[in-house]
């Protein structure tokens, strides 16, 4: 029972510690700092030299689809414009911080390597067995989730909503 | 509980088991568990109990504290790692679920405790013989070979096997006594199979004697435990389910089906407590006591 005790304590002590560096090293943020940090990061202003990404969510493929509502969009398009780039941010970490800012709900899974579930509300197998969101990097699909690519200065980051990621393959 | 029929038993403590498996709700998990510990608690040494109860916490404080980070979905932020978010509604889901998977550990533990193997074998050994003799074999073969091995072990311990300091002598002085008990297991269970034979194992129905025959009692049992958990799968299943996302909501039936669900899972805690209060209250018992006797001896003189 003591050695138990003992480890139960030695694991909590080691956890708090983990927590704490976490905290001081910014690697764990209150949501509060969180929000208010990645709003100031896309409310920069935009002027020539800033680097920048395009960003567009699209729902075209499927926007034909009857008995289904879809989320609010623009002819198609849930996103479509142009954002700062952060040194060393993930496709992942300028959708997630753009998408809050622009009040898009979004839901995904995965710790290192993350999968994107739904955007806007409308989520993967919604239109069948096969459909999803994909992503596509300047045009092409990008073998690496999007937490391990780095987008560079003026690249095309484009969302899409698939109905069968089969058929996709087939037509190219 | 020992005057119930093994049937009973069985029926009984699998429906408790099938509901908290498949009712996926924070409701379910949390009762099925407080029965479970509570059957635990009537039925097994206390320090089982209390082994069985800080596993039960430990594993779902760990479930909690890992499922967020892999799971993101909730409304409710609490912290922002890495820059995912690590939700409030996640965390009851690994709660829920470590609670679930805890509580049917213990039911299944509960299930081999009061079903002793005698009673299993009475139960399935009439569906198939075969069966019956494979898991007689298997449950009497890990604790023989385990009994054999110590003796072989000392055998060989006298004789000096084990004198040797390296490391090597030893592993290879380790390896004949495991070769020694393989050739002995492989010899008994010729041995027990020619025996088989020789008694016309297989050429016939088997028989098992049981003295128990299902009574009324055992029949209520398992008609009151199939009623309750088709009772309790229709209101978990009608209507709005229990859901963990977006945000924790209730099942429109909640309220009946954790009702439904507590008394099912309280029934072998009620059977066991009116069965103790019973023999507690029972007053030839304290007659037929030597000491109670031996007082009424001389108060009557």
């Amino acid at each position: 029972m003591k050695k138990v005790i003992l480890t139960l304590t030695v694991l909590v002590v080691l956890a708090a510690c983990v927590v704490g560096i976490g905290f001081a090293t910014g690697y764990i943020e209150t949501p509060g700092k969180h929000k208010s940090e990645q709003n100031a990061k896309t409310a920069e202003s935009l002027d020539e030299n800033t680097p920048r990404v395009t960003l567009t969510v699209d729902i075209t493929r499927v926007l034909d689809t009857e008995d289904y509502s879809l989320p609010e969009n623009d002819e198609g398009y849930i996103l479509n414009g142009e954002y700062a780039l952060t040194e060393g941010e993930s496709v992942f970490d300028i959708v997630s911080r753009v998408f809050d800012n622009e009040d898009i709900d979004f839901v995904y899974s995965g710790g290192d390597f993350v999968y994107i579930k739904s955007i806007a509300g409308l989520s993967e197998l919604d239109l069948g067995d096969m459909s999803g969101w994909l992503y596509e990097v300047n045009g092409e699909s990008p073998m690496v989730a999007c937490t391990q690519l780095i987008p560079e200065n003026g690249d095309i980051i484009h969302f899409y909503y698939v109905d069968s990621f089969d058929m996709e393959e087939e037509s190219e | 509980m020992k005057l119930m029929h093994p049937l009973a038993k069985l029926v009984m403590l699998s429906a408790a088991v099938a509901v908290t498996m498949f009712a996926r709700s924070l409701t379910a998990a949390c009762i099925s568990a407080f029965f479970a510990l509570a059957m635990l608690f009537l039925h097994g040494e206390r320090k089982d109990f209390f082994k069985a109860l800080g596993a039960l916490l430990i594993f779902t404080a760990l479930m909690a504290l890992t499922n967020p980070l892999f799971a993101h979905e909730g409304r409710t932020a609490l912290l922002y790692i890495k820059n995912r978010v690590y939700t409030l509604e996640a965390m009851f889901y690994g709660a829920g679920t470590g609670l679930s998977l805890g509580a049917v550990i213990i039911w299944l533990g509960l299930l081999n405790t009061l079903l002793p193997k005698r009673e299993q074998l009475y139960l399935f050994g009439r569906f198939s013989p075969k069966l019956a003799l494979i898991i007689s074999m298997t449950l009497g073969y890990i604790p023989r070979m385990r009994e054999k091995l110590t003796r072989l072990n000392n055998a060989q311990k006298t004789s000096g096997i084990y004198s040797s300091t390296s490391t090597s002598a030893e592993l290879q002085a380790h390896a004949t006594v495991f070769s020694a008990l393989a050739a002995w297991s492989v010899e008994a269970s010729v041995d027990t199979a020619q025996a088989m034979n020789a008694r016309c194992y297989g050429s016939h129905r088997t028989c098992f004697s049981m003295r128990r025959k299902i009574r009324t009692g055992d029949i209520l049992t398992i008609a009151a435990s199939i009623a309750l958990s088709v009772c309790a799968f229709v209101l978990y299943g009608a209507g709005e389910r229990f859901r963990y996302y977006p945000e924790l909501s209730f099942g429109s039936n909640e309220a009946a089906f954790a009702a439904v669900f507590g008394l099912l899972s309280a029934m072998p805690v009620m059977i066991t407590v009116k069965e103790r209060l019973k023999w507690r209250l029972f007053t030839a018992k304290n007659l037929a006591s030597p000491t109670t006797a031996a007082k009424s001896l001389r108060f009557g003189r």
